[in-house]
């Protein structure tokens, strides 16, 4: 495990693209929330004053949304990346015959992504720990941690996307292509396909959000939605899916994405 | 015992047979060029038995599987292209080589000067010519000195220069012992580096053996008079010639090998044919190889 997390290190220590994209979500993830950041707006309405968004327990669902954007752009796109290049260059293919086994390669990019899900997930629990305690009233830590699970909810939110990233990257041969398949598929096709196809066909029900990017947005969505589930609609739509259930659909999807990854891999000719 | 065996070997793409039922087995030290136009299947089975394409029937073996399922990291092979990563320098990307065969930290100095790239070892791979990369990538089949080595069309695209120098590594390489497998449509670099070689063409094995054997025992003989056609009905008169072929300059013989240049020329004397030119030399194996090629 060592060694080949070694050698990932080595082949992309001194990448442009990865040290760029690494720099990215390591600052503005923790950084981003701050952007607009007012104290007072309007000083009588509670809804409307930003700041609340800092306080525990409201700055893990926060910080969270804001995570569940650079996760999925800057980290899936490093994933894809790092591992679509390796074909372009036929460096895969060239590691395979230097000595490397396929499942050893397969390991390594596996062992990238959980870094990854890792360091995001580290990265969330200090930075909430840190911008909640020193915004909130009479900060405890039991009031802290009283966050509906949200620091293994993002890990699992992180580990889709990734794995998502990990499986594009390996079944498209073109790099350009992935990448583009990638933010295609998670920012306009599946929203396409959910709300112009399933949802006509299928009215009602939660089937249309049990698609995988949806899952794994619902693990971390937006605050502002949350309210909404609450409000009564006409059409009985449900725009959100429950932290359970978001959790079970991704865990299913980690597990697809990871076997057919592995599949396809084993069985394709380089 | 044979360093690889390959049974029967079958790669199918579709409709196409890019190989078809290809055994060859290749001993220990020896120097062995597969030989064949381009799309014949050399690549291909390079390909399989270097664990990239998974083939549709037969089998093959290394060291007669004393290593298991995975000899590769006793082998150093380059495939087509030398692929490294672009934005790491000579010494890193050999580094990479080092990791994944699990041997210890080690200096490049003495490979990089064997490929002539010492001074450029700093540099990035990416700013490198087609020849340096080739280099590069010979260097990198050297790491650990591994017992077989694999070459791929290893002077493909090089100008002139640049094919003397991998030329010269080839064979530097080829005389230091190690089992050496080449594969190339270039003539002359298997006639020159290789001990053995094996023809393919379309996928099928059309002959292997020593260079020396696949050498048949028959000269060429290059003719020329001043009366062109009176030269050729003589020739064709001749018992002792096999086939002529038509130059610019002059006709080419196929004749018996115990044929010597004095009786050749005396017999035409006597024939009333006046020789402006007389070159006798072997067949070579380009000769053999378009003869083999075209025939079968």
């Amino acid at each position: 495990m060592i060694k080949l997390i070694n050698l990932e290190w080595m082949k992309f220590r001194k990448n442009s693209v990865v040290q760029m994209l690494l720099w990215i979500f390591i600052i503005f993830f923790p950084t981003l929330i701050f952007v607009g950041k007012e104290e007072s707006l309007t000083a009588n309405n509670p809804l409307l004053k930003s700041g609340v968004f800092f306080n525990f327990p409201t700055v893990w669902d926060w910080l969270g949304y804001d995570g569940n954007w650079m996760v999925f752009f800057a980290l899936g796109f490093l994933v894809v990346y790092t591992i679509s290049i390796e074909i372009s260059y036929k460096t895969m293919r060239q590691n395979i015959i230097t000595g490397l086994t396929r499942t050893e390669f397969f390991l390594a990019k596996l062992y990238i992504v959980l870094i990854f899900v890792l360091i995001a997930t580290v990265l969330y629990a200090i930075t909430g720990f840190t911008i909640g305690w020193f915004h909130s009233a009479d900060p405890s830590f039991a009031e802290a941690m009283d966050n509906d699970w949200a620091i293994p909810r993002f890990a699992l939110m992180s580990l889709t996307y990734l794995l998502f990233a990990m499986f594009i990257g390996f079944a498209i041969k073109n790099s350009g292509l992935a990448v583009l398949t990638y933010l295609s598929y998670g920012i306009l096709l599946e929203p396409m396909i959910r709300w112009l196809g399933h949802a006509q066909i299928v009215e009602e029900g939660i089937s249309k959000n049990l698609y995988p990017m949806n899952a794994a947005e619902d693990l971390m969505p937006m605050p502002f939605y949350q309210i909404t589930q609450n409000m009564p609609n006409s059409d009985g739509a449900i725009l959100l899916l429950s932290y359970k259930e978001a959790a079970v659909t991704s865990g299913v999807y980690c597990v697809i994405f990871l076997g057919l990854t592995y599949y396809i891999f084993l069985k394709r000719d380089m | 015992m044979p360093v690889l065996e390959i049974n029967n070997l079958t790669k199918r793409y579709g409709k196409i047979t890019a190989l078809n039922n290809l055994s060859l087995t290749i001993e220990a030290g020896h120097v062995y060029g597969i030989l064949g136009p381009n799309g014949s299947g050399k690549t291909t089975t390079l390909g399989i038995i270097l664990g990239v394409l998974a083939q549709d029937d037969g089998s093959f073996s290394w060291f007669g599987d004393k290593y298991g399922a995975n000899p590769r990291k006793e082998i150093g092979a380059i495939l087509e292209t030398p692929n490294f990563y672009p934005y790491l320098n000579a010494a890193e990307n050999l580094d990479i080589v080092r990791v994944i065969k699990g041997l210890p930290p080690q200096n490049y100095d003495e490979i990089l000067k064997i490929v002539n790239l010492y001074e450029r070892r700093k540099s990035k791979f990416r700013t490198y010519s087609l020849g340096m990369k080739q280099r590069l990538a010979i260097g990198a089949t050297l790491i650990g000195s591994p017992q077989v080595v694999i070459f791929d069309e290893p002077t493909n695209g090089l100008d002139p220069e640049g094919i003397a120098e991998v030329r010269t590594i080839l064979q530097n390489v080829a005389s230091s012992g190690k089992t050496v497998l080449m594969a190339s449509h270039i003539l002359d670099e298997v006639e020159k580096v290789c001990s053995h070689v094996a023809i393919i063409k379309n996928g099928n094995l059309l002959a292997t053996g020593t260079v020396g054997s696949i050498l048949s025992s028959d000269m060429t003989v290059e003719v020329m008079s001043t009366d062109a056609e009176k030269l050729r009905n003589v020739l064709q008169e001749s018992s002792f010639v096999k086939k002529i072929y038509d130059h610019k300059d002059f006709l080419e013989c196929a004749v018996d090998q115990s044929l010597d240049t004095a009786t050749l020329s005396q017999h035409l004397h006597d024939k009333g044919v006046i020789l402006t030119h007389l070159v006798s030399r072997k067949k070579r194996l380009e000769e053999e190889f378009l003869e083999i090629t075209q025939t079968k």
